[in-house]
């Protein structure tokens, strides 16, 4: 039994030799080391004294020397901490690797096969015509998967595999029978021993490979790793209604893709509002013929910068910051939505958002006279000026400080005596801006403000996700109810003339007027143009776009 | 109408997409600070510092920084993220990122888009689930307040207890130096048996 024990740790054994002309060396295709059976394209887990974590190769040769020690030559798979200050734009997963390839250091290197304390299961993912798409079982069995070259000489990934690596042709490289090593050795030559095996090397069998599965592998390759792409994207664009659609079709494109998604998303839905037949019986005021705000602040105000016109209405007692404004509301919308809901004069504007992840837009609103803002604060107070999809204003009276004035700015260290010290001796230092180098006592500093700075960022993002889902679930609910209202008073309208049975006429309608699809009655009913589905909202909204 | 406005706003995103937003600036920094400190990497066309009125700033002045065009500031955005950038003072570093529409207070209006406004009385069904959002509203408003402060008393301990190691490194320096100054050290050495010159 220890015998056994014994051989299991310490033995080395070849396997198959490799008929070559070097007399010298003994090329082999497989051995056995502690008891693991490790075969020539195998990848494997290597450990390198004081580093954190294994490296990752494939085996591409191996050959015991004259000497008698065992060597092997590796291939390198980049693990995303490896190449992360490399590639700013692309976000691997935890379990993606990068094949090394180009001409440099760091895509191959010869090690002691005594340095091996593993097999890996790599599969490769590419969509590359010479490589073979595994099943999803195998998928789910692979430790990590690679999708991308990364190039040591121009220090890029790439998605498009060259014909060699280091001298190794690439389709040896791609992927191999993991789960039959005889079969393995066979397929060199083209042959795929194994019948149940969808692996070949050969080119010409790869076209026969169900398209199917391809196409299948495709999507859920690009779902694994365009999803947190596509979220960023939606974010910084909260009136893209397109949100959910892009969640479907996830794709690498630049914004202007997403742009023009949005532009044809809008002209539909202008399209809509016009068949939509205006109600009557709602609380929006009329279209006045209200001189619009755009051209009458220009006469108004044309003397004074804001910065000036602020300051006197502060005095004055004439500004008002309205917040809960949909970030997509510019100043003009703000004018007019006064000017609708008030028919007062104003004049706004937007304050930019400071955190990416904020919800409520920022106005200061000037008014005309104190007596104005005075009106409108009450107003807003005692009922509720609702604006699009459900944001009511909320309006206090202003407190301004200096724009630009910031007290006690934390960081900034000066050292006055060393000042003192190098004017007297040498010239004067002129400051300028540099990067820290890593070796001075301002790097160690800059080093912890930038984690100070990278946690705040955290805190912040936490904090707005969980105020946007509480906010987006209260504004559900209130949509909700406003359009169970309007399907009310619409029925009313259309069936007037019929009998009041109006609650069982609504069941009646086409399937639109559920009350849990309020957004399409939206459409329909109430001709709301601009941005339906600006927040995560719950999955019964997608069918409005 | 349409168009000119798809133009204005096309045109708009394209100036987003080459600017940048910096914050933790320095209160001392100047436009001409920034123009020199970036045009290393790149010509700057436009420096807006925000104006903050709101509430009061501690965490640096903000600014929105438009370059010739978007490679530029990529490429500023990743030195700036890979390397801690100083400007004016130390050693707190300036950030950036990419500019969001948002953050442009002359954003042009989305083409297309119309305003819809309604009241809700009292008597509405809705005015009490509209009161909630109200009072949601101003309840975040004041968590992210109180969570601003909670930050500046963060980066206030960082460097207090920055000025502090600062002073120490300050201190051992100068005492190095003094000593080697005025002989002490030629004495010590010789009392130790210790060579001084790297022979």
């Amino acid at each position: 039994m220890s015998q056994l024990m014994e051989e299991n740790l310490e033995t080395f054994k070849w396997g198959i030799k490799m008929v070559t002309d070097d007399s010298e060396i003994k090329s082999y295709k497989s051995f056995r080391y502690q008891g693991v059976q490790y075969s020539l394209h195998d990848c494997v887990y290597l450990y390198r004294e004081g580093a954190k974590d294994t490296d990752i190769g494939k085996l591409v040769k191996m050959w015991e020397s004259k000497a008698g020690a065992k060597r092997g030559r590796v291939i390198w798979f980049f693990r995303p901490a490896d190449v992360c200050n490399f590639i700013r734009e692309y976000e691997p997963s935890w379990n993606e690797l990068f094949l090394a390839s180009g001409e440099g250091r760091g895509v191959s290197n010869i090690i002691p096969l005594e340095a091996i304390v593993g097999k890996c299961n790599v599969v490769c993912t590419a969509k590359d015509r010479r490589n073979t798409l595994l099943s999803k079982s195998d998928l789910a069995k692979a430790n990590y998967y690679v999708f991308h070259i990364f190039d040591v000489g121009d220090l890029r990934i790439s998605d498009k595999f060259p014909d060699i690596i280091d001298k190794i042709k690439v389709e040896r490289l791609f992927n191999w029978s993991q789960n039959n090593p005889k079969g393995n050795l066979e397929c060199r030559t083209g042959l795929s021993a194994g019948s149940q095996l969808k692996v070949a090397e050969n080119p010409t069998n790869t076209a026969e490979k169900p398209t199917k599965i391809e196409i299948l592998h495709a999507s859920e390759n690009f779902e694994i790793r365009d999803k947190p792409k596509a979220n960023v994207e939606c974010r910084n664009d909260p009136s893209a209604n397109a949100l959910l659609k892009v969640k479907e079709k996830p794709t690498y494109t630049a914004e202007k893709h997403i742009k023009a998604e949005v532009l044809s998303v809008h002209a539909n839905l202008e399209h809509h509002t016009l068949e939509a037949p205006p109600l009557k019986k709602r609380k929006i005021l009329p279209e006045t013929d209200f001189p619009s705000p755009s051209q009458d602040t220009r006469r108004w105000f044309f003397a004074l910068s804001w910065e000036d016109k602020l300051k006197e209405a502060h005095e004055q007692g004439t500004v008002i910051h309205l917040y809960n404004l949909d970030l997509s509301h510019t100043a003009l919308d703000v004018q007019e939505m006064i000017s609708k809901a008030f028919k007062v004069k104003a004049h706004a504007k937007i304050m930019p958002r400071r955190h990416s992840f904020d919800i409520y837009g920022h106005a200061l609103v000037i008014f005309e006279s104190k007596d104005d803002a005075d009106l409108i604060m009450c107003l807003l107070k005692d009922r509720c000026l609702v604006v699009g999809e459900g944001r009511p204003l909320v309006a206090c009276k202003a407190t301004l400080n200096e724009p630009y004035m910031t007290r006690n700015f934390p960081g900034h260290l000066i050292m006055d005596k060393l000042k003192h010290k190098f004017n007297n001796n040498k010239r004067k230092a002129v400051f300028a801006s540099h990067c820290a180098q890593a070796n001075t006592i301002e790097h160690e500093m800059a080093m912890q403000w930038r984690m100070l700075q990278k946690r705040s960022d955290l805190w912040w993002e936490a904090l707005f996700k969980g105020q946007a889902k509480e906010f987006s679930d209260c504004q559900s609910q209130m949509m909700k109810d406003r359009t169970d209202e309007l399907n009310r008073t619409a029925v009313e309208v259309t069936f007037a003339h019929e009998s009041s049975d109006a609650p069982n006429r609504r069941v009646e309608r086409p399937p639109a007027i559920k009350s849990d699809e309020p957004n399409i009655t939206a459409v329909e009913v109430t001709s709301v143009p601009e941005s339906p589905v600006e927040r995560p909202q719950s999955a019964s909204h997608p069918t409005l776009l | 109408m349409g168009s000119e406005d798809e133009q204005k706003y096309a045109a708009f995103m394209e100036k987003v997409k080459r600017t940048m937003y910096l914050d933790n600036i320095s209160p001392q920094v100047t436009d001409a600070v920034i123009k020199t400190a970036f045009e290393q990497y790149g010509t700057v066309t436009n420096i807006h510092f925000i104006p903050n009125y709101i509430e009061p700033n501690y965490s640096g002045k903000c600014a929105l920084v438009e370059l010739e065009n978007e490679k530029q500031a990529k490429s500023i955005i990743e030195v700036l993220s890979s390397y801690p950038f100083m400007m004016s003072g130390m050693p707190r570093p300036v950030r950036g990122r990419h500019a969001e529409p948002e953050m442009f207070d002359d954003c042009p209006p989305k083409p297309g888009r119309k305003i819809q406004v309604f009241w809700v009385d009292p008597k509405d069904p809705q005015f009490e689930v509209a009161q909630k959002l109200k009072n949601l509203t101003k309840k975040h408003v004041a968590e992210q307040s109180f969570l601003q402060k909670k930050q500046l008393e963060e980066e206030e301990k960082l460097s207090k207890q920055q000025a502090e190691t600062l002073k120490g490194h300050y201190e051992k320096f100068e005492m190095m130096d003094s000593i080697l100054c005025d002989g002490t050290s030629k004495r010590l050495s010789r009392f130790y048996g210790v060579n001084l010159n790297d022979d």
